[in-house]
C-alpha cells in the first residue's frame, strides 16, 4: 500500500504545485513590424483561419482571418486550384471592382491591381483610416479572463487567440 | 441588456437588415434585388460581415464611427468624396439598391445612397445581437439566428427567421424555424440552402412560404457558408471548400474538394 501511496502523494504535490500557472486564456497574434505592410503574392498556403469568401469571374477568393488571401483558379469547377496566397496581414475583407482589389491591410486601405495575380502591382494605399486592435488587451471578454501579456517588442498585435496560458500574469480587471 | 420579447423581436428585424444580401457570400449572384454586384459583372461577390461594400460607383468604407465614400470610377484611383459621423462600434456595412445599412453595437443606420454626393439618413433601429447571414430576393429576407456567433450580443437561439421585407424600413417577422447550427444562407430561385454547420447543408422550397418542404441537402460536411454561381453551389467549410452542381436539385452531382 505504501509503495503506491508515496509516490503517489508525490505525484500530486509535485504537479499541483505546477499547474497553478496554467489557465485557459487568450494569446496576443503579432505581426513583425517590418512585414505589417508589404504586400506580395506567395505560392499556395494551408490555410489557418478561414475567412470570408469571394467570387470574381474564374477566381475564389478565401480570406485566411489577418494574413490574407487564397487565391483560387475555378476556371473548371472539377478541378479547382489554389494559385497563389496574397500576404495581406490585418486583413478581415476584400472587393473587387475590374482589376483592382481592395482589401483593408493593418490600418490602412490599399488597391491592388490583380490583373497577373502573381505579380500584382499596389496602386493605392490610403492611410489611417482604421484603428489597430487594442495592443494591451484583448477587448469584450469577462471580468478577470486571463491573457498572454503584450510585448511590444514581438510587433504590432492584430488579434488574440484561445490558448493555454503558461504563468498567467495578466487579466482584465475593467 | 436586451430583456423583453419585443426587443428580440427587433434583433432579428435589425439582424435582417444589417445583413441583406449585398455582401451575403450565400446569395445567388445575379438575380437577386439590389444585386449590383454580379459575379461576372465588373464587381464580384462577398460574404457576410462587411468592412465595406461596392454599390454602382463608389466603395462606401466604415471604420469605427465613420462612413468614407470614395469615387471608384477609376477603380485604380478611388477618391474620398464624402465623409459621415454614424456612431461608435461600428461593425459592418452592406447596400441593398439605394439603400445603405450600417451595423453598430447600438443598433443598424438606414441610410439613402442614391446621391453619394449627399447621403440622407432614414432611420435607425436598436441593438443587433446576431451576425449571420441573410439574404433576400425582392420581397423576402431570410435570417440566421445562431447561438454560437462570436457576435457580442446573443439570442441564445438557433434559428432561421423569414422576414417580409416589401417596406424596407419596417420588416415584419412571418416565420420562424428552429434549427442546430444555421449559419450562412443562399436563394436561388425558389430554393434556400442553408448552412447548419456539423449536420450539413439544408436545401428548401419555399414555393409555400408557411410550409417550407426540404428537398434536398448534404450530409457529412460542417457547412459555414455558400456561394451559388451558374448551378454549382460553393460550400465551405472548417475542412474545406466544396463544389456541386445542382441543377438536378434532388440528386446534387458532387464536382471536386479542396480540403484545408
Amino acid at each position: 500500500m505504501k509503495k503506491i501511496l508515496i509516490p503517489f502523494i508525490v505525484f500530486l504535490l509535485f504537479f499541483s504545485g505546477t499547474s497553478v500557472y496554467e489557465v485557459e486564456g487568450f494569446k496576443p497574434v503579432y505581426v513583425p513590424k517590418e512585414e505589417a505592410k508589404v504586400i506580395k503574392t506567395l505560392p499556395p498556403q494551408d490555410i489557418k483561419t478561414q475567412g470570408k469568401i469571394y467570387v470574381k469571374d474564374q477566381y475564389i477568393f478565401i480570406g485566411d482571418v489577418n494574413l490574407g488571401i487564397h487565391v483560387v483558379d475555378n476556371t473548371n469547377p472539377r478541378n479547382p486550384i489554389k494559385i497563389a496566397f496574397i500576404q495581406i496581414y490585418g486583413n478581415h475583407d476584400i472587393a473587387i471592382k475590374d482589376k483592382i482589389l481592395y482589401a483593408d491591410n493593418m490600418e490602412d486601405l490599399v488597391a491592388l491591381n490583380i490583373n497577373s495575380i502573381q505579380n500584382l502591382t499596389l496602386v493605392k494605399r490610403i492611410e489611417g483610416i482604421y484603428e489597430l486592435p487594442n495592443q494591451h488587451y484583448p477587448e469584450n471578454l469577462p471580468y478577470h479572463s486571463y491573457f498572454e501579456c503584450a510585448d511590444p517588442s514581438k510587433g504590432y498585435i492584430i488579434g488574440w487567440i484561445p490558448d493555454i496560458i503558461e504563468k498567467a500574469e495578466c487579466y482584465t480587471s475593467y | 441588456m436586451l430583456k423583453s420579447k419585443t426587443m428580440k423581436k427587433y434583433l432579428y428585424i435589425i439582424t435582417a437588415l444589417l445583413l441583406f444580401f449585398a455582401f451575403s457570400s450565400c446569395e445567388k449572384s445575379s438575380s437577386d434585388i439590389g444585386g449590383a454586384n454580379p459575379v461576372g459583372g465588373s464587381t464580384g461577390k462577398g460574404g457576410s460581415m462587411a468592412k465595406f461594400t461596392i454599390a454602382e460607383d463608389h466603395l462606401y468604407l466604415i471604420n469605427e464611427n465613420q462612413l468614407l465614400v470614395y469615387d471608384v470610377n477609376n477603380a485604380s484611383n478611388p477618391v474620398e468624396v464624402n465623409t459621415i459621423e454614424v456612431d461608435f462600434g461600428i461593425e459592418t456595412v452592406f447596400s441593398l439598391t439605394d439603400k445603405l445599412f450600417i451595423g453598430s453595437i447600438s443598433g443598424v443606420y438606414i441610410y439613402d445612397i442614391s446621391d453619394p454626393l449627399n447621403i440622407i439618413y432614414l432611420s435607425r433601429y436598436e441593438h443587433v445581437t446576431s451576425c449571420d447571414p441573410v439574404v433576400a430576393n425582392d420581397s423576402l429576407a431570410f435570417v440566421t439566428l445562431n447561438s454560437r456567433s462570436t457576435c457580442r450580443w446573443q439570442t441564445g437561439d438557433n434559428r432561421l427567421d423569414i422576414l417580409d421585407i416589401k417596406n424596407i424600413v419596417y420588416p415584419q417577422l412571418i416565420v420562424s424555424k428552429e434549427l442546430q447550427n444555421p449559419k450562412g444562407l443562399g436563394v436561388d430561385g425558389n430554393y434556400l440552402f442553408v448552412c447548419n454547420g456539423e449536420a450539413g447543408l439544408l436545401i428548401y422550397d419555399f414555393t409555400n412560404i408557411y410550409q417550407l418542404d426540404q428537398v434536398s441537402g448534404i450530409m457529412g460536411i460542417d457547412s459555414y457558408d455558400v456561394i451559388l454561381h451558374n448551378n454549382i453551389l460553393i460550400l465551405v467549410g472548417k475542412d474545406g471548400l466544396f463544389q456541386y452542381n445542382y441543377e438536378n436539385i434532388n440528386q446534387l452531382e458532387p464536382l471536386s474538394s479542396i480540403l484545408f
